[in-house]
Parts: C-alpha cells; structure tokens; sequence
C-alpha cells in the first residue's frame, strides 16, 4: 500500500528550509531508494519550473543547489539533491548520472540523513515508513562565531 | 608521549569560546595552556567572554586573560603569544603542543590550524558557535574502522569559501556550553578516556534545546 511521508530540510544556521511529500509503493524502503525517489520528483519539479518560468516575471535561479540551503531562500523551490548547470549545455546530466552525484553526496558528507532520531549511514539501511515518520535530510553549515 | 600533567594544549583564540575552555584547563589543573590572540578586549568582549571586566577593556586579550587565570590559579603555567594565527606561524605554533583547540571566529584561521594539524598528525577540537547554537567536532585522531586516514575538517567543510559569509552573533549562554563541552573533550584526551566527538559532529541548539550528533567519515570512504 502506497505510503506519503513529508520529508524536511534542514542547515545549521537557519533550521528547517523546506518541506516536501514523497510517495513511495510500500512501507518499508531503503536509503538508497529514498534518495533516489528525491532525486526522481526534483528533477521533475525542476522542468515544471523551468517550463512555466518562461511565463513568469520571477525566473528560477540556474545555481540553486544543496550547497545553497543554508542561505535565505529567494524562490519557494529549490532542489536539494539536483545540481543544475550555470549554463544550460548539450550534455545535461542523465537520470542515472543525477542519481550517482546524490549517492556519492550522502557518503562525502554533502547532507545527512536523520530519521527520527536515527542517522542512517548506509545505502541499504532500512527504514519503517508510517505517516508520522520524521525525515530530515540536513545540511551541515560551518558556524563562524568563536 | 608526555605524562598527563605536562600536557601542553594550545588554544588559539581567547573570546566567548576561548576563555570559557581556558578557565576550565586552569581550575582542573590537568595541563599547562598557551594562547594565541593578537585581538584587543571591546565593551561587548567584557560584556559576554567571562574572563573580562570592563577594566580590561583596550588591553591585550592574551594579558588580561593571563591576568585573571593566574588569580584563579597563581601556579598555573600559561603561556601566551600576542598574534594572529597566519600562514607564516601557524606550522611552527601547532608543532610543540599535543592538542589544538580552535575558538577563533574566521574560516581562514580555521582551515590554516586544520592543516597544520593534519600536517603534524595532531588532534584538532574544532569548535564554533552563532546565535544559540554550537558546533564541537575532535579530528586528526585516527579510528581504526576507517583504515589509514583520520578525519579532519576538510571532510566536512570543504573549503573556507564554502563557508556562508555573514557577521557571527554569539551569545554568552552558547559559549558556555559549547566551550564546556570542548574542555570536557580535551580533559577526556588528556586523561587517556574514550573520546566522543571522533568522527562525529556535535551540534548544539540552546532554542529548542536539543542536541543531536552527526557521523561522518573520511571523503575518500565510499563504503
């Protein structure tokens, strides 16, 4: 049975950035296919934003990427795990390719992932879905004070 | 490997953080400090950063920290340098010490003590703190599971420019915790205990409150 969990943003500095739902066919997924579920609906988010920005006065922003969740947000989405290029070329980035960049992300400490409590730190980790499951993918932003 | 008493940890910064581990290293007695600050003690320095008093303002952080550890503890062995950390010093500063604590407020300096201590195979407190939170994090010690590298800075920050550039406001209540939690850490490697903040990053928030831990591994790790 299909299963919605809301998925949560978070850095260092400013808490909690953005909320997202995903959908997922059974309760009990991995890791590896939580990320890659994310990666999925960004990139998808990303051509409707790119196809209705053509008709709105407030274009979205071609360097919005994880590096950039601890920063004030200009625009309501930007994709946490999806890196767009600063100029749109030929070669954009396959579906597969996204998703090696996003795994290679979660093992070089690039965002890290808590569920409830829990940080989970390997790919075929397995998480228990239920509707109340909190997921944070958190983004570790330096402090600067001392 | 020097017994515990001699234990020589350096403390390169003596703000909110600085002054709260160095008080702490004093009254335990377990070690000799040096510190490093080549900074001026402001109204708002004697307001938040426990070790001044408006008296202290327009001295010598470094003299007036000094000043008022040795009335604490007049046997104490401190020991001071009137400087910046920079790329010239930084090497030769870490070299003499068995552990290095970061409680400055620039990425520069940071990433400067990083590498020296990587450089030197010396264990490095990294500490920082905005507003009500606080991060504490222990690297350059090596954990077997990892194999030949230990972690250290770069494995979780990158580079200085990747930090966000915005004005930190600190609060006396964070540097007290957060500055707690180091000199705990650094008493724990004096005394040979189990370390906590080895590959993990500790961060503290004073709003909600809560504290969560973060671990890490080397960027080279893919497994």
């Amino acid at each position: 049975m299909p299963i919605a969990v809301t998925i949560r943003d978070e850095s260092s500095i400013t808490g909690t950035t953005d909320t997202l739902k995903l959908t997922f066919p059974s309760s009990v997924i991995t890791v590896e296919e939580l990320i890659k579920r994310r990666v999925d609906r960004e990139v998808r988010d990303r051509s409707r934003t790119r196809v209705s920005a053509q008709f709105s006065p407030v274009r979205v922003s071609a360097e919005e990427t994880i590096l950039n969740i601890g920063r004030p947000r200009r625009s309501a989405k930007k994709p946490l795990l999806v890196r767009e290029k600063k100029k749109v070329s030929a070669a954009e980035p396959t579906i597969e390719e996204r998703y090696q960049i996003a795994l290679k992300g979660f093992y070089s400490n690039a965002f890290f992932i808590l569920v409830g409590d829990r940080q989970v730190r390997e790919l075929d980790e397995r998480i228990q879905l239920a509707k109340d499951t909190d997921i944070r993918f958190i983004k570790l932003v330096p402090l600067i004070g001392g | 490997m020097r017994s515990k008493k001699n234990k020589r940890v350096l403390i390169v910064g003596v703000g909110g953080l600085g002054t709260v581990i160095a008080r702490e290293l004093v009254l335990t007695r377990q070690c000799s400090i040096s510190l490093i600050d080549g900074d001026c003690v402001s109204r708002e320095d004697a307001y938040r950063q426990i070790l001044y008093t408006n008296a202290d303002i327009g001295k010598k952080k470094v003299d007036a920290a000094r000043a008022r550890l040795k009335e604490m503890r007049p046997t104490a062995a401190i020991e001071t340098f009137d400087v910046f950390l920079s790329k010239e010093n930084a090497s030769s500063l870490v070299s003499s010490y068995d552990i290095v604590i970061d409680a400055v407020d620039n990425a520069q300096a940071e990433f400067l003590m990083n590498d020296a201590c990587v450089e030197q195979g010396k264990p490095f407190l990294y500490g920082a703190i905005h507003g009500l939170r606080g991060q504490v994090a222990l690297f350059n010690v090596r954990r077997r599971r990892f194999g030949s590298r230990p972690t250290n800075l770069r494995d979780v920050f990158s580079t200085p420019e990747s930090y966000p550039r915005f004005t930190p406001r600190t609060t006396g209540p964070i540097a007290i915790v957060t500055g707690s939690m180091m000199a705990l850490e650094i008493l724990r490697f004096i005394s040979g205990k189990t370390l906590r903040f080895v590959d993990a990053l500790c961060e503290i928030d004073l709003e909600l409150p809560q504290i969560r831990m973060f671990r890490f591994r080397p960027r080279s790790i893919s497994t």
